[in-house]
């Protein structure tokens, strides 16, 4: 065999091989929708009969809506102002003499490194204490020290390639220090916002270790209320919700790469 | 030791051939200059060589051997790439180590050789040093060792000079040169700098859009240049328009644009035509020559340069001159009358290639 | 100029103006409660009256001396060095492939590796739960391709925890590999074709050392990932197969003694924060010597 072609063997081998592992890693959400449309009360893949009825016994429940309105709310709010803070942070470290901003960004990013757990246990005791257990505050903050490493860290990385100059020209030019901001840097910056903003809201919206210790009777999120479902019993209303999440997901990831490139940031 | 030898190398991109029959033989112990604008080919020919692109068309001849088909690692060539491509995580001795490991060489010997291949560049001492740690020259030559312990049949350069300072530069070329002497390797050598090309090698081949434009000596190119573009190229000249009436026992004679006379030495029997004079062949003189070509001109632009000094002359009918004379006599300021001439000696005729 | 003016303009020029709603929020929700949860930590707890007076250091003591307990960090730590290995030997090969591949279907297949992390893990979760279960579809493919006669029991314990832990977090590891496979220099990969290494030397010799730094930064992550996992073990262990997050779960939760599992989770962290020191200041050294 000339090298040529035992090169290309080898090429097809690789390519077979990544076929295997990607397929590995859709084989889970495959099973969940095939589950989600079986006639059975109980999971079975492949399914017995086609059915629709766990979708409409799910859209049908009131707490399920509830949970799904609320992550989405709290999501959205952490979000903004998660990219905020973090607009704020990369902005400070990148064009100002910060003392000890090595130190301050370790700070920022340490959140990431605490199993999630020990940051939920910790403010379980903390809330408690402070009266902030159960309510929206409380989950407001907890979700924004989780989600503002991502922030930081997207953001940190535009400005890096963000011309200090433009914003200087502006400056010189008559606007103030704001403005120039908003005019000069803010446009070219948009992405690592964007990016940012993603991971904090898929950060928000799917988060359980922390969330599951600070919520109270007032407010339910959407993975804490499958988690508790599943931790009492598996039936294939679970894999029709599943489903829904798996195809809203999808579509979000297709918008996503469609407005910003996403897969460069990843 | 080999030979080297193209035959219409042809290489395909999309619809545009990047090497569009390239036919090229390099005679054993001979340094061979490829030089071309950007563009133009020469580094994926050196590829095609080194087995790392593969030709759509032609083959490869090393001393006689057909190595179209062979793979990279079994060709036994030498590449020194443009980047250098060292191993950032081996050391001097190990990276120049690494081709004789491939070929199972016995450890003893190993050693001995990578030392003597250091000593050859001038690098013995820094054996130890990761190549950060190196300068842009001793990277250079730690390739060039690397490339050459292994004893392979041929030697590529790709453009080894380019992240080099004008200074490195001079010294490197003299170098190399001298290895390549000392060694007696079959050198092909890419650049796109035709100081570079014409200072180093035996033969110089110069390329333009995948094609060869002429293959000649440094001395053959630069006084008889095959046509426009080479002789534009190579060294600067001055074109002038206009077309061959006929000959004139060694000269051709040719009516300028501006309708005067002219005589150059050249091979066009008729047709449009450009008469290449060198700069440093036009003489700017008070009185004329009666054998030369003479024009009466104005002085527009001088500007002195040390060693030379460079002007820029503007005839009756408005062509421009670029003339250069040494240093010394540059005392012709801007506005001046003045005459400007060539020997028919030192012109050459090209076709006129729109 | 006022002395408020010049403190505001130091301020502005130091940047601790903006920094301070950030490192605020740190400070207050985060740094706080850890810090308030040692002293919990060195609490007496009483059966049945809950937490006493006084300091103690028995909560660590019996972590790392009761067999119990040893058992449950033992797990963990095994859990993680095995999935991570797992997802080294998967996840190279796919990296590799993402990274050289010229297809244009590549931004496509990227994405499909990314689209499970945006997945809920609680859904990916119960995707394997489906799967793994004595009635899932491994068990009855296998019982129908005739290879075993009864369901292996995959749920509750470690195989299928290592299978979907594995699967979880093995796009955090191709992800990270590809960014660095990405960025190896390609022509010392040529250098090394041309002094006469096939593909093989060329990979073991030179693409893969250089592809160290990366293999390391993928691993830490994949294994700090796997021991601080909480929903994935508690769905795939159930209540009574533990490791240490479940277990530090249950002690808040369940158990209601806080001094224990504020212990527990100190040692979690310390072995998660230790480990991602360990690999900066390793990244740090290797990045100077690449």
């Amino acid at each position: 065999m000339s090298a040529r072609s035992a090169e290309r063997w080898r090429a097809r081998g690789l390519a077979a091989f990544a076929a295997v592992i990607l397929a590995f890693l859709m084989l889970p959400v495959v099973v969940v929708v095939l589950a989600s449309f079986t006639n059975t009360s109980y999971l079975t893949i492949p399914p017995k009969g086609l059915t629709l009825r766990w979708y409409e016994a799910v859209f049908n429940d009131r707490e399920y809506i509830d949970a799904l309105w609320f992550s989405l709310i709290l999501a959205v709010v952490v979000t903004a102002v998660s990219i905020v803070l973090g607009t704020m942070a990369a902005y400070a470290l990148s064009r100002r003499q910060v003392p000890a901003s090595a130190a301050i960004t370790g700070l920022l990013m340490s959140p990431l490194a605490f199993p999630g757990v020990v940051i939920g246990v910790a403010l379980l005791q903390y809330y408690t204490l402070t009266g902030l257990r159960g309510g929206f505050i409380g989950l407001l903050l907890a979700h924004l020290v989780i989600t503002l490493p991502y922030t930081v860290r997207t953001i940190l990385a535009s400005m890096a390639g963000a011309d200090a100059e433009i914003e200087a020209a502006a400056r010189v030019l008559g606007a103030n220090p704001w403005v120039a901001f908003w005019t000069a840097t803010l446009p070219v910056i948009r992405p690592g916002l964007m990016a940012g903003g993603l991971f904090a809201f898929i950060t928000s919206f799917d988060n359980v270790p922390v969330t599951i210790f600070i919520l109270g009777t007032r407010h339910m999120t959407l993975p804490v209320k499958i988690f508790t479902a599943i931790e009492y019993g598996v039936d294939p209303s679970i894999a029709a919700l599943s489903t829904v999440l798996i195809a809203g997901t999808a579509i979000f990831l297709v918008l996503a790469e469609r407005w910003t490139g996403f897969h460069r940031f990843a | 030791m080999s030979d080297l030898r193209l035959d219409g190398l042809i290489k395909r991109y999309g619809s545009v051939a990047a090497v569009d029959g390239i036919s090229l033989s390099v005679a054993e112990g001979s340094f061979l200059s490829l030089v071309g604008p950007s563009g133009c080919g020469k580094t994926t020919v050196l590829r095609m060589v080194a087995g790392l692109i593969e030709p759509d068309g032609g083959r490869i001849f090393v001393g006689g051997d057909d190595i179209t088909d062979i793979a990279v690692h079994k060709r036994n060539l030498g590449l020194v790439f443009q980047s250098y491509a060292l191993f950032p995580h081996m050391t001097v001795a190990q990276n120049v180590a690494f081709g004789l490991h491939r070929r199972g060489v016995a450890r003893g010997e190993i050693d001995a050789r990578v030392k003597k291949a250091l000593e050859m560049v001038r690098l013995d001492g820094l054996a130890e040093r990761a190549p950060r740690q190196l300068s842009g020259g001793q990277q250079q030559r730690t390739a060039l060792a690397r490339a050459l312990v292994v004893e392979p049949r041929l030697l590529l350069l790709d453009e080894p000079f380019s992240n080099l300072d004008a200074l490195l530069r001079d010294e490197m070329r003299i170098e190399i040169k001298r290895l390549q002497q000392e060694v007696g390797i079959t050198t092909l050598f890419v650049t796109h700098d035709q100081g570079e090309a014409l200072g180093m090698a035996d033969q110089v081949a110069v390329m333009n859009r995948g094609r060869l434009e002429q293959v000649a000596s440094p001395r053959a190119l630069y006084r008889a240049p095959a046509s426009a573009f080479v002789a534009h190229f190579i060294g600067r000249a001055n074109l002038l328009s206009g077309t061959v009436q006929g000959r004139d026992g060694e000269n051709l004679v040719i009516t300028l644009s501006s309708g005067a006379k002219a005589r150059a030495r050249g091979e066009l029997g008729s047709g449009a035509c450009r008469v290449v004079v060198r700069q440093e062949n036009v003489r700017l003189v008070t009185t004329p020559t009666a054998t030369a070509n003479s024009f009466a001109a104005t002085v527009v632009v001088a500007s002195f340069a040390g060693a030379t000094a460079q002007y820029l002359v503007r005839l009756a009918d408005g062509t421009e001159l670029h003339v250069q004379v040494p240093g010394a006599r540059a005392d012709l300021a801007p506005g001046t009358a003045i005459v400007a001439e060539w020997d028919a000696a030192d012109a050459t005729v090209v076709p006129d290639v729109a | 100029m006022s002395r408020r003016g010049s403190l505001v303009k130091r301020l502005d020029r130091s940047g601790l103006g903006l920094l301070s709603p950030p490192l605020l929020l740190l400070l207050v929700v985060f740094l706080l409660p850890l810090l308030a949860m040692l002293p919990t930590s060195f609490q007496p707890y009483i059966p049945g009256k809950g937490i006493g007076q006084g300091f103690t250091i028995e909560h660590y003591v019996k972590a790392l001396t009761d067999s119990y307990y040893l058992e449950i960090i033992g797990r963990t730590l095994a859990l993680g060095t095995i999935v991570t290995l797992t997802c080294l030997v998967l996840g190279y090969p796919l990296a590799f492939f993402l990274a050289r591949t010229q297809s244009r279907w590549r931004p496509w297949l990227m994405l499909l590796v990314v689209f499970p992390l945006l997945l809920n893990l609680v859904v990916r979760t119960f995707g394997w739960i489906a799967l793994l279960a004595n009635r899932g579809l491994v068990n009855d493919t296998l019982i129908a391709l005739g290879l075993i006669e009864t369901p292996i029991k995959l749920l509750f314990n470690f195989s299928g925890l290592l299978i979907a832990l594995s699967h979880i977090f093995l796009p955090f590891m191709v992800l990270v590999l590809v960014g660095v496979i990405r960025n190896l220099p390609r022509d010392v990969e040529d250098a090394a074709r041309t002094l006469g290494a096939g593909w093989a030397a060329t990979f073991f010799r030179v693409t893969l050392p250089l592809s160290l730094p990366g293999i390391l930064a993928g691993s830490i992550l994949v294994f700090v990932l796997t021991v601080s996992a909480l929903v994935t073990p508690r769905l795939l262990g159930g209540p009574t197969y533990k490791v240490m997050s479940t277990l530090i779960y249950d002690q808040f939760l369940q158990l209601l003694n806080w001094p224990a599992g504020a212990a527990l989770s100190f040692i979690l962290t310390a072995i998660a924060v230790g480990l991602i020191s360990l690999s900066s200041g390793l990244a740090r050294r290797m990045g100077a010597g690449a």
